[in-house]
């Protein structure tokens, strides 16, 4: 009997659908409340001078699972208080603790003590780039400010203003880009965002807790908490407490994956083999569509065991490869040699299939506006969800990235001001849309031009040591997309969101910036009060050092590694794999697991596949379509969560013993 | 269209495999299959989307 054939677009709705455990049915609430908002002030400043100290003294934050403790905290507090606690209220929260306690954690995201540091090590000076360093970066490396370790002096005026410029900038773009491209891919596309409803139904399990009676999503959110916490004690727990007490910390499974690379070179040499063994990720498996985990699967397996040792090794196509490397060493000179190339090409075919994709659906839109069609597949938003006029987004977008340019031709007017717009008008968009649409099949970004700095660096011939401090105009705004997405999930009006997003960045910019004046008022950084600081900042010193210098002979390995036919092969092998079949009438999601997983290690997918396998073929008949597909993001919501406490539990655990016990040696 | 969107993919998967097996995998060619892939594509979804019956 002949396949019939489904189009992409209906293909996607069937999966949306599957991930809309509501069934597209809901209406929209605001989540911003001033309980709320006073809740994630509190808490975030709370929190985030101690995740930055914790980054600088251990390396850790503990950002990942704090505003979960934040989301419990708030609605153990509304049971107390005999209230109830909306989903919508808390994943605001959520979002606006992520925000806060993430916030200046990385000491390049506010790099002015950083740069302090930099400008007087002896890398900087032996490499010549001391007294290089812009006035908008740093003061002079003698000045009163940095001597006296203060933010809050005049010296700081300039890079202090223009990094406050600059970052109110990018979140304009950021909120501006990330709805536009959310309109294009989950409303027109109808693209399913995967990994969306994990975030969603945390946050809706979560709210049922502070009303009256509690629902399945409690009692699934509580089993994989609790799974979570057993397989976070196994996995993290034990070897982070063992390692208080032992030199060498105890690992139940050796983390992060067991390397079974040499023990294939003889039958598969130049094939990569290591298995993952975190096993929590069985839930992705759980939660991921099957046939892409299945493809992905096949296509990694095919690449290892027939492409790499069989072809490529054969015609010395891999030449670098040699008997008794590891994956690590495996994988370096295997994307030397080829994977670099091929994965540019291939990314470059998802966005062409994407935009041979979409704009043939913008063109029947007009067929379906005269039709009166709405919602979903069309760019007519469903009604209360607090929608802004996409022209209006696109508009702003233009308008902050043509500001931005603006300022960076400013800061350097020596160089070709058409790379910076390239940069802005051409790459970043395409760069976005292609990221965009991984997020929305696969829940990961697939596309990153590597030493594109670099690479546009020697194209312009421009010299100065200055353009390596600016933070150019390329911008991914492809994750972002997916909040938007929960956002929809949870029947959350976009507005509260942006307005609540409004709200708390200038206040968090003021306070990480004096937070961090008050951490480098206690001690030097990096100094022995800042042991992470202290083993790891002077080698990024030379590490950036390194790579400000690395062209001036104009030579880069990495450069040299892009080469055309095998981006041209990538891309190609990609768009024939499309387009056999849809001559076939497979499904595209096909496409989407073969081409992701050409190349990649079959080892590292296997906790995924298991989970995938496991829900196919078990959990399915067990509980039935529908129902599985309303309990796994809800499971693993819970997990991560469970996995976020017991990390952060013994992490702080570690890091308390290890300031009290003094060892006897 | 549909059998012009066949067509067209064909020869492109058909032109990128000569040039893979026999003109060493040089990109002008590839590109080449390329374009015609694209064009294939293309058309196959402007079918699906605008002049296919659906049930």
């Amino acid at each position: 009997m002949a396949r019939e054939r489904v189009s992409q677009a209906e293909e996607w709705q069937a999966w949306a659908q599957r991930y809309d455990v509501e069934g597209g049915i809901r209406t929209f609430e605001s989540g911003l409340t001033l309980k709320v908002f006073l809740g994630a002030v509190f808490i975030g400043l709370l929190m985030m001078p101690g995740s930055i100290y914790l980054t600088l003294v251990a390396g850790q934050s503990g950002a990942g699972a704090a505003p979960w403790v934040a989301v419990i905290l708030f609605t153990e507090l509304a049971r107390r208080s005999f209230t109830t606690a909306r989903r919508q209220e808390l994943y605001i929260l959520l979002g606006l603790t992520t925000l806060a306690v993430g916030s200046g954690i990385h000491y390049r995201a506010y790099p002015f003590v950083w740069y302090a540091y930099f400008i007087n090590t002896p890398q900087a000076a032996s490499y010549e780039i001391a007294d290089k360093i812009p006035y908008w970066v740093a003061p002079a490396k003698d000045a009163i400010a940095i001597a006296e370790r203060s933010l809050l002096h005049m010296d700081w005026f300039w890079p202090i203003a223009i990094f406050l410029i600059m970052k109110l900038l990018s979140e304009v773009r950021y909120i501006s880009a990330g709805y536009f491209l959310f309109r294009l891919t989950a409303d027109l596309e109808r693209l399913p965002y995967p990994l969306a409803p994990i975030s969603a139904q945390g946050a809706t399990a979560l709210a049922e807790t502070t009303g009256r009676g509690e629902t399945w999503r409690w009692r699934v959110f509580s089993i994989g908490s609790m799974a979570g916490l057993f397989w976070g004690f196994l996995y993290i727990g034990i070897p982070a407490l063992s390692g208080v007490m032992m030199s060498k910390p105890i690992e139940i499974l050796k983390i992060p994956f067991i390397d079974f690379t040499t023990s294939i070179e003889g039958f598969a040499p130049s094939g990569m083999f290591a298995l993952a063994t975190d096993f929590g990720q069985i839930l992705q498996g759980f939660v991921l569509p099957f046939p892409i985990i299945f493809c992905e699967f096949a296509a990694a397996l095919f690449t290892q065991f027939f492409l790499n040792p069989q072809v490529l090794y054969r015609f010395e196509i891999l030449h670098q490869w040699r008997p008794g490397l590891d994956m690590r060493g495996t994988q370096l000179f295997n994307n030397l040699d080829f994977w670099l190339s091929f994965d540019m090409g291939k990314s470059f075919s998802f966005a062409a299939v994407g935009l041979a994709a979409s704009i043939p659906i913008m063109l029947s839109l007009r067929k379906g506006q005269q039709k009166g069609t709405s919602m979903r597949g069309s760019l007519t938003p469903p009604p209360g969800r607090g929608d802004f006029p996409i022209w209006l987004m696109a508009g702003i977008w233009a308008s902050s990235m043509g500001l931005y340019v603006w300022i960076v031709h400013r800061m350097v007017p020596n160089f070709p001001v058409s790379f910076l717009l390239g940069f802005a008008f051409l790459y970043t968009p395409l760069h976005s849309y292609i990221n965009a649409r991984t997020f929305g099949v696969l829940g990961r970004p697939l596309f990153q031009l590597p030493y594109i700095h670099q690479a546009t660096f020697i194209l312009s011939r421009y010299e100065e040591i200055d353009i390596w401090f600016v933070h150019l105009p390329d911008e991914d705004y492809g994750p972002g997309t997916q909040h938007w997405r929960v956002l929809e999930l949870t029947g959350t009006t976009f507005t509260s969101d942006v307005l609540g997003r409004v709200l708390i960045v200038p206040l968090l910019i003021a306070s990480t910036l004096v937070v961090w004046h008050f951490v480098w008022k206690i001690a030097p950084i990096p100094s022995s009060q800042y042991p992470f600081a202290q083993t790891w900042w002077p080698l990024y010193a030379t590490e950036e050092c390194l790579w400000k210098t690395s062209l001036r002979d104009g030579n880069s390995q990495m450069l040299q590694a892009i080469r055309g036919d095998y981006v041209s092969a990538g891309f190609t092998s990609s768009l024939a794999i499309y387009g056999l079949l849809w001559m076939a009438k497979l499904p595209s999601m096909w496409f989407y697991g073969i081409v992701g997983g050409i190349g990649q290690d079959p080892g590292m997918m296997i906790p995924r596949v298991l989970g995938a396998f496991i829900g196919r073929f078990y959990m399915i008949k067990r509980f039935g379509l529908k129902r599985w597909f309303m309990f796994n993001p809800v499971l693993a919501a819970g997990f991560t969560c469970g996995v976020g406490l017991v990390g952060m539990g013994t992490v702080a655990i570690a890091l308390v013993s290890k300031a009290v016990i003094v060892k006897p040696f | 269209m549909e059998k012009i969107a066949t067509a067209l993919i064909f020869i492109g998967a058909i032109i990128w495999g000569y040039s893979i097996l026999f003109m060493e995998a040089r990109w002008k060619p590839q590109m080449l299959s390329a374009a015609i892939l694209i064009t294939g594509i293309v058309i196959a979804h402007v079918w699906e989307e605008l002049f296919r019956e659906k049930r």
